[in-house]
């Protein structure tokens, strides 16, 4: 009897995963991520014969943030809120005459998206996401004081596989596993209209991968 | 009955850590070291020739079992044996320049994490810290082959990183590291760029300053090395 009450532990012990508390139904996810870069350069002549002093400067910055809620076991829905930044400035002068050249491009994004969840370990999960890509384009640009406005739209429908790994039951590191995505879209700019489909599957696996930081909330 | 205190001791076993050598206060050495010499002989033109070399030392000490900190150094140097032509109202003038051209010093930090998996094989992971400061110079002629151009390029960068990697004690002594995955999440650099004609007394000064922000990692990335216990 004791025999058969080991063993079921053993069993019960090792063959058993239990049920993931974060990806239970209820529980609240926040995910947020940003990166940025600049560059700056500075250009002096001497003697400014032609050329005069020129000046350039760039700046990007992507951040993002995503709510979502459990609405099943392993079943997520959320929202994802994105915008992508560049921003450009030249100065320079050429026989006596400045020319002052700005540019931003911003562009929001805004993806519902449903993701299931399937957990591997207490501390590793892959999740599939399916999600709607909305995105509104702004391009603004200057030379001197002409100022020129124009908009673009995109609307795509993106799969993609990710996979998170939890530091802390409540915080996790997440990243999309891009190598491996379906998507379909159309894209409306100003002076192109195009309509895509991409499927990617690839056996070359070096990639950048992007972090996000991510918060899984459970109601106690 | 006897199975029970066997099931019992085969638990207790699978759930105790392994045993594994001890590791703190043992210290290690890595690194690479390459060394280049060329050389080209021209029927139309004089010989010319470059070398330089390349040391990258990474000394380590295990401060617990399972953590270990260190310096990386890193230097290198390169010079060469030009000849350069410059045309003054269509006659050839010919410029030798020799020595000393490149120069490099980097000086980082790291600290790893170990997960021993048995006697042999685990992997590690942590951030690293590092420091470069690289010089410069290169001629070139201008596009109208009046005259000689001399750039000198400064440049100093900082960065942060996170990086992950795979080992195989093959003894004692002597152990393949492999690594997994890189992240070069923050870094700043500041490049000075100055030219410099040799007619009209031309300059031109340029200076870059780049910064950079990026939670995102490299995915695998295969390179091997080797590193010995002292």
């Amino acid at each position: 009897m004791k025999k058969n009450l080991l063993f079921g532990i053993v069993s019960l012990l090792w063959l058993s995963v239990p049920a993931k508390a974060q990806l239970q139904t209820g529980t609240k996810y926040v995910a947020a991520t940003i990166s940025f870069n600049g560059s700056h350069q500075a250009m002096d002549f001497t003697p400014s014969i032609t050329n005069n002093a020129s000046k350039f400067r760039t700046f990007n910055m992507n951040p993002s943030f995503e709510v979502g809620r459990f609405v099943k076991e392993n079943r997520m829905i959320g929202i994802g809120f994105g915008t992508s930044m560049a921003f450009s400035k030249s100065k320079s002068a050429y026989a006596g005459q400045d020319f002052v050249y700005k540019g931003s491009n911003i562009a929001y994004n805004l993806a519902p998206y449903i993701r299931h969840y399937k957990s591997l370990s207490p501390k590793w999960a892959i999740f599939l996401n399916s999600s709607v890509n909305l995105a509104y384009m702004h391009f603004k640009n200057s030379s001197n004081d002409e100022v020129k406005k124009t908009d673009g739209y995109a609307a795509g429908i993106y799969l993609v596989p990710g996979i998170s790994y939890w530091i802390t039951p409540r915080f996790a590191l997440e990243t999309d596993l891009n190598f491996l995505s379906l998507s379909a879209g159309y894209n409306h700019l100003p002076t192109s209209k195009n309509v895509f489909f991409n499927s990617i599957v690839t056996t070359t696996l070096t990639s950048y991968f992007s972090v996000r930081a991510s918060w899984y909330l459970q109601k106690n | 009955m006897k199975n029970i205190y066997y099931i019992t001791a085969l638990l207790i076993l699978s759930a105790s850590p392994i045993v594994l050598a001890q590791l703190d206060g043992q210290k290690f050495i890595s690194g690479t070291a390459s060394v280049n010499f060329s050389n080209t002989d021209s029927d139309l033109q004089k010989s010319s020739n470059a070398y330089g070399y390349n040391f990258n030392v990474g000394l380590g000490k295990f401060k617990t079992n399972t953590r270990a900190s260190g310096w990386n150094l890193s230097t290198s140097l390169s010079g060469s044996k030009q000849n350069l032509t410059t045309y003054t109202n269509g006659n050839p003038i010919n410029k030798d320049k020799n020595g000393i051209n490149g120069f490099g010093l980097g000086v980082g930090h790291f600290w790893q994490f170990y997960k021993h998996f048995n006697e042999k094989v685990g992997i590690y992971a942590g951030p690293d810290i590092n420091a470069r400061y690289n010089n410069s110079k290169t001629y070139e002629i201008t596009s109208d082959g009046s005259a000689l151009v001399t750039n000198k390029i400064n440049s100093v960068t900082l960065s942060a990183g996170l990086s992950a990697g795979l080992y195989y004690k093959l003894s004692q002594k002597w152990w393949i590291t492999s690594s997994i995955a890189l992240s070069d999440f923050a870094n700043i650099n500041h490049t000075n760029l100055k030219s410099n004609s040799e007619i009209g007394e031309y300059t031109a000064e340029q200076k870059t300053f780049n910064y950079q922000f990026s939670p995102s990692f490299r995915f695998p990335v295969v390179g091997f090395g080797v590193r010995c216990f002292l």
